[in-house]
């Protein structure tokens, strides 16, 4: 065995993130790892490689116990991980990459770039890549930069190899670069812990899979004893503890009309989002379903002009948004709240009452100056619409709680007066209670004639939100359907029989 | 394996563009330098002499001394405002050393460099304060103390050879001229081929990688300002030599020029990316600048400045625009 | 789980420290006075606070427009060398009238910052790469223009009264500058102009997710310090009666940063204190004052001065 954890347990403070993990790696086994945001995997890394320390339990490196009070004597005993993130000097030559931190000498002072150069190339072409060493970083793509990076690691003598989503920024052939540097690597006898959540290439490469949730392991087993649908449900499981409001069996019926309050058609953005087509009629709630990095949020900012598409048309009512820019997608009606509520949401050190008019400050002022009693107004408004605890206005918004928070970057939303709504995980980090109301806004909005887009990191919760669902899987259109009488089994069932997108 | 082929022809058309920016970026200097030479030759008749050419790298010597430092400093991420002030400590340091031996009038305003710039990086690597103030300050403090020791100058009294370092001539040639490109060689050398070199270049390319791959972050970026700090403080003592004097105005304005010379030579301000070679063209181009403005009569030597700040904004913008298009 | 933690530490937060830390200029100034009350021979005379007005004046003005540009997370280097640009456009303009050559010198001034501005905002260039290469820029042409040499002004005339008249122990430039920070800080606190300098520097991505204009706002914000320190000029020639490339303005934007720091505006952006920032001020000025009148020689005052600035702004950091 070469590595292995014993009921390895992690604590932050009062959150549990990691408990009674129990994992093995053997020598030539490719194990892979999968969870949904949240479930562990980060912090299992972190302590694998010695970000953190473990708070219970072992890690034993082989068949004895070892820890690491650093990053670098992780590096020193042989573990490494290589991460989505390119951490490499773009500006540099592959071979200095490589061998950045611990470069061949000369004369003891100099570097030895004859070295350098032979070195890097004989493990380059050890993995089947032709690539020159004396070529700047930048010059690859992203997956030969990935290849770079595990090329360094393991020159630098790692044994078990860590990926961390390592083709999620890949495409086409850069993937099957990928596949045969893991195979080469199997070859020579490293471990590799392969974490990802595209279920074909899991099924592919690894020999064991491991389903981390809520910290914990749900399940631990050779690849060909797993199936796809026994595989999602550990992913996305079921909440132990059935919710505070029950499901309101409500079949709404939504014409059909003739024009949709939002059309989008064959959006495309890097690799994330492919060939996107939906369309939303008013008063409809649409869920956007799907693994994590399936694209849900690539898309709606896709939709909203955060991000430029390089393909596709998006239609609000009658009107084509021309240019992608937020400020132009406000201006035609359609909203859009992020799920990363601290850096792209809400002004920190801000009052609530800056907070929530942040969006509308030309329509409530006066040659140029705003107007405190429109603020103040609008304030009340929501503050009684919503539900919205604080201390007032002035209040600063950082003391407010999530679910608080969250209200607030709501009715910034509305108070653009909106015709669509786009909600990436509006409910994430909100405690119970708060949740409900949330839910009972999101209803009152659809019930007002809004169309609503949203996405939740639960399926069960955008099931019963939506009327509707598109089921996306790594950034393609996987299955439609209406959520009437469905459960979140048809859900998985769609996930578990999509292909790998071709490319 | 042929897949990795597949990979090859893909990304020549990408890779060929921003090869050429990139040879712009490094060597883009070099060419204004060259252009900048036919046309002063064209120009002005005795630009090309022997004697005027030797003139200007010469006088340029000092400043590439600073620019070699503050090149090293830009390339990992920050800069370096106090060399100006530490230039002129440098000169009135070496005036009180001069009568203890021309040793101690090169070591003792070196050793107050690198002391300087001990106490900047230390400041910067630890507290994460931004570079331009703790130089910033540091430029006028050290401003008061060169003023402080010397008044307004101090006169070296009998140089002897210390004098000649300066002064003298090898091979009939004037000693000056050789620190340049000795220096710049030095220079190159260190930066390029050396591990604390490829240090400074991680840093300034990306710094948390940097850190994650196991670089001494702190320790990097202190020695790099104590090489800094250290140049100017040499720059100074040889300046002193030159000058036989220790002039407590002497290096105002080489914090400026120093950056502007590096910047117009093809060294990002934002960090990362740059050759001594194009450094040193910097240095040449604003040197011949200042020549160029000598022979013309009718400027005058104010002129200095706004060329010097026209090309680093220029320099600056068209950074900008290159960056951008390889990044597109 | 993670609402309720914060909810505990939101509770538990500690705004004690908080006030202090936010007032310490207010304190400090008020320490500083009062030593010097005691301390310094000749500090209750009237002509030192006058003379303390005036060199206060420009500081003022380009201070406020360095809070604005550090408000939205960035910063101007180039504030003196513009007034210094502005100083010498005066100076070789004075045969066309006064009011001509002070137009054209805030002209300057204000077209210095348009230039920033749109190097930030269109070419996205960092404001400190930026800024730092119209500091080099203005100077050298400030000094071209006036050929390295001083330029006397006339005697009579605007310019020359501005350098002297005062509304009984306060010039009437420290007044208008006071003037220009009360408009000022009505644009910060009620203008949508103002709101959205603030939104830019306490998070950039959620202003442009909301909608609203990120690059017009800090193309307007640095052009404000152009022109501020445009007017800034005009006062420091008015003051000195002659245009000076040489000492117009000269490290006048250490000044001003650690005026506006100082005062409560932290370099991370998102807030911006005029009132502190006219303390700032007046707390440096002050303690130039404080060196010139107790005889501290000004080498050693500027060494002191230089440790102050990175003390204080060392304290800034580590609170904010």
């Amino acid at each position: 065995m070469l590595l292995e954890t014993r009921s390895l347990g992690k604590d932050f403070g009062a959150v549990a993130a990691l408990r009674d993990v129990t994992f093995s790696l053997s020598p030539g086994e490719v194990h892979g790892l999968m969870g949904e945001n949240g479930a562990g995997k980060s912090t299992l890394i972190k302590l694998l490689t010695g970000f953190h320390q473990p708070t219970a339990g072992e890690i034993l490196l082989d068949g004895k116990p070892i820890s690491f009070d650093s990053p670098r004597a992780a590096q020193a005993a042989g573990i490494a991980a290589v991460y989505q993130e390119i951490n490499l000097i773009p500006e540099r030559s592959v071979a200095d990459n490589i061998f950045l931190g611990r470069e061949p000498r000369k004369f003891s002072a100099f570097t030895d770039k004859a070295r350098m150069l032979r070195e890097s190339a004989a493990i380059l072409a050890r993995y089947g890549l032709s690539i020159d060493p004396r070529q700047p970083l930048r010059s690859l793509g992203l997956g030969l930069q990935q290849m770079v990076s595990i090329a360094r690691v393991v020159s630098l003598g790692a044994r078990v190899v860590i990926m961390d989503e390592p083709t999620s920024a890949l495409a086409g052939a850069e993937v099957d670069v990928l596949y045969g540097v893991v195979e080469q690597l199997r070859r020579e006898g490293h471990g590799i812990v392969y974490v990802s959540h595209r279920l074909s290439e899991c099924y592919r490469l690894c020999d064991r899979l491991t389903v981390l949730r809520d910290g914990r392991v749900v399940e631990s087993a050779a690849t060909g004893d797993l199936s796809r649908a026994r595989l999602v449900t550990a992913m996305l499981g079921r909440e132990g503890a059935a919710p505070a409001d029950a499901r309101e069996a409500v079949a709404r019926a939504i014409t059909r009309e003739a024009l949709p309050a939002l059309s989008v058609k064959g959006l495309s953005w890097r690799t994330r989002v492919r060939d996107v087509s939906f369309s939303l009629q008013q008063g409809e709630i649409l869920g956007l379903a799907g693994l994590l990095g399936a694209g849900r949020t690539e898309t709606m900012k896709a939709i909203y002009g955060a991000e430029v598409a390089e393909k596709g048309e998006v239609k609000v009512g009658d009107r084509r948004l021309r240019r992608p820019r937020p400020s132009e997608s406000i201006r035609r009606g359609l909203a859009f709240l992020s799920e990363d509520r601290r850096s792209e949401g809400i002004f920190p050190r801000l009052s609530v009452r800056s907070n929530l008019t942040a969006s509308v400050l030309p329509r409530i002022s006066r040659f140029g100056i705003v107007s405190r009693r429109s603020q103040n107004a609008l304030v009340a408004v929501y503050v009684r619409e919503l539900g919205i605890k604080t201390a007032g206005p002035d209040g600063l918004i950082s003391e407010l709680s999530g679910g608080n928070q969250q209200k607030v970057l709501i009715a910034r939303a509305l108070c653009t007066d909106p015709n669509v709504v786009m909600l990436d995980d509006p409910t994430r980090g909100i405690d119970v209670g708060a949740k409900a109301e949330v839910h009972r806004t999101i209803r009152a909005l659809a019930m007002n004639g809004l169309g609503v887009v949203l996405t939740s990191s639960e399926v069960e919760e955008v099931m019963e939100l939506s009327d509707r669902l598109i089921v996306l899987n790594e950034g393609a259109v996987a299955g439609e359907l209406a959520t009437a009488g469905r459960e979140p089994d048809d859900v998985l069932a769609i996930l578990a029989a999509a292909e790998a997108p071709a490319v | 394996m042929s897949a990795a082929k597949d990979l090859a022809p893909a990304k020549r058309r990408g890779f060929d563009r921003a090869r050429v920016v990139g040879l712009i970026q490094a060597r883009g200097a070099i060419l204004v330098l060259a252009v900048a030479m036919i046309a002063a030759g064209l120009t002005f008749r005795d630009f090309l002499h022997g004697g005027n050419l030797a003139d200007i790298v010469a006088a340029a010597s000092f400043l590439g001394l600073v620019a070699i430092g503050q090149t090293f400093v830009i390339i990992m991420g920050g800069f370096d405002l106090s060399v100006g002030s530490l230039v002129s400590v440098g000169t009135v340091l070496a005036a009180y050393a001069a009568p203890y031996g021309w040793g101690a009038a090169l070591v003792v305003p070196t050793a107050a460099g690198v002391a300087v710039g001990l106490i900047d990086g230390a400041l910067i690597a630890r507290t994460r304060m931004a570079p331009f103030i703790v130089t910033l300050a540091a430029l006028l403090a050290l401003k008061g103390a060169a003023v402080a020791l010397a008044g307004e100058s101090m006169v070296i009294a009998k140089p002897g050879f210390f004098g000649v370092i300066a002064n003298g001539n090898l091979l009939g040639v004037s000693n000056l001229i050789l620190i340049l490109p000795v220096a710049f060689a030095i220079g190159a050398l260190v930066l390029n081929r050396t591990p604390f070199g490829a240090a400074i270049f991680a840093i300034g390319g990306n710094e948390d990688a940097a850190r994650m791959l196991g670089i001494r972050v702190e320790r990097v970026k202190v020695m790099t300002y104590c090489v800094s700090g250290g140049l100017a403080g040499l720059s100074g003592a040889l300046l002193a030599a030159h000058l036989s004097s220790g002039i407590s105005a002497a290096g105002n304005g080489y914090e400026l020029q120093s950056i502007a010379a590096v910047v117009i030579g093809g060294v990002l301000l934002t960090g990362g990316v740059g050759t001594m070679l194009g450094a040193l063209a910097g240095v040449l181009l604003l040197g011949l600048i200042n020549n160029v403005i000598n022979q013309i009569g009718s400027l005058s030597a104010a002129y200095q400045g706004l060329a010097s700040g026209a090309f680093l904004l220029l320099a600056v913008i068209i950074q900008a625009g290159l960056s951008r298009s390889r990044r597109s | 789980m993670s609402d309720r933690l914060t909810a505990i530490a939101a509770g538990s937060r500690l705004p004690n420290t908080a006030w202090i830390r936010a007032s310490s200029v207010y304190i400090a100034f008020a320490g500083l006075v009062l030593l010097d009350l005691i301390v310094t021979p000749g500090f209750r005379n009237p002509a030192v606070i006058r003379s303390l007005l005036f060199e206060s004046a420009p500081l003022i003005l380009i201070a406020l427009g360095q809070s604005l540009a550090i408000g939205t997370r960035g910063i101007d280097l180039s504030v003196g060398s513009v007034m210094a640009l502005s100083s010498a456009v005066i100076g070789i303009t004075i045969g066309m009238g006064q009011g001509t050559s002070i137009a054209l010198g805030i002209g300057a001034g204000l077209s210095c910052g348009i230039v920033n501005g749109l190097l930030i905002a269109v070419l996205r260039i960092d404001p400190l790469i930026s800024s730092l290469s119209l500091l080099v820029a203005a100077r050298g042409l400030a000094q071209a223009l006036l050929g390295g040499a001083r330029v006397d002004l006339p005697f009579n005339g605007p310019i020359s009264w501005l350098g002297g008249a005062t509304v009984s122990v306060v010039p009437v430039t420290a007044v208008i500058a006071l003037v220009a920070a009360f408009l000022f800080a009505f644009v910060v606190k009620r203008t949508t102009l103002g709101h959205y300098a603030i939104f830019a520097g306490a998070s950039r991505t959620a202003a442009f997710l909301a909608g609203q204009p990120v690059r017009a706002t800090l193309a307007f914000v640095y052009g404000l310090s152009g022109l501020l320190a445009g007017v800034a000029g005009l006062f420091a020639t008015a003051r000195l009666g002659a245009a000076d490339p040489n000492y117009i303005g000269v490290q006048f934007e250490l000044d001003a940063i650690a005026a506006a720091v100082i005062g409560g505006t932290p370099l991370s952006g998102g807030r911006i204190s005029t009132v502190g920032t006219i303390f700032g001020v007046l707390l440096l000025e002050v303690l130039d004052a404080s060196f010139i009148m107790n005889n501290i020689s000004s080498t050693y005052a500027q060494m002191l001065k230089a440790a102050f600035i990175v003390g204080a702004l060392y304290m800034q950091r580590a609170g904010a």
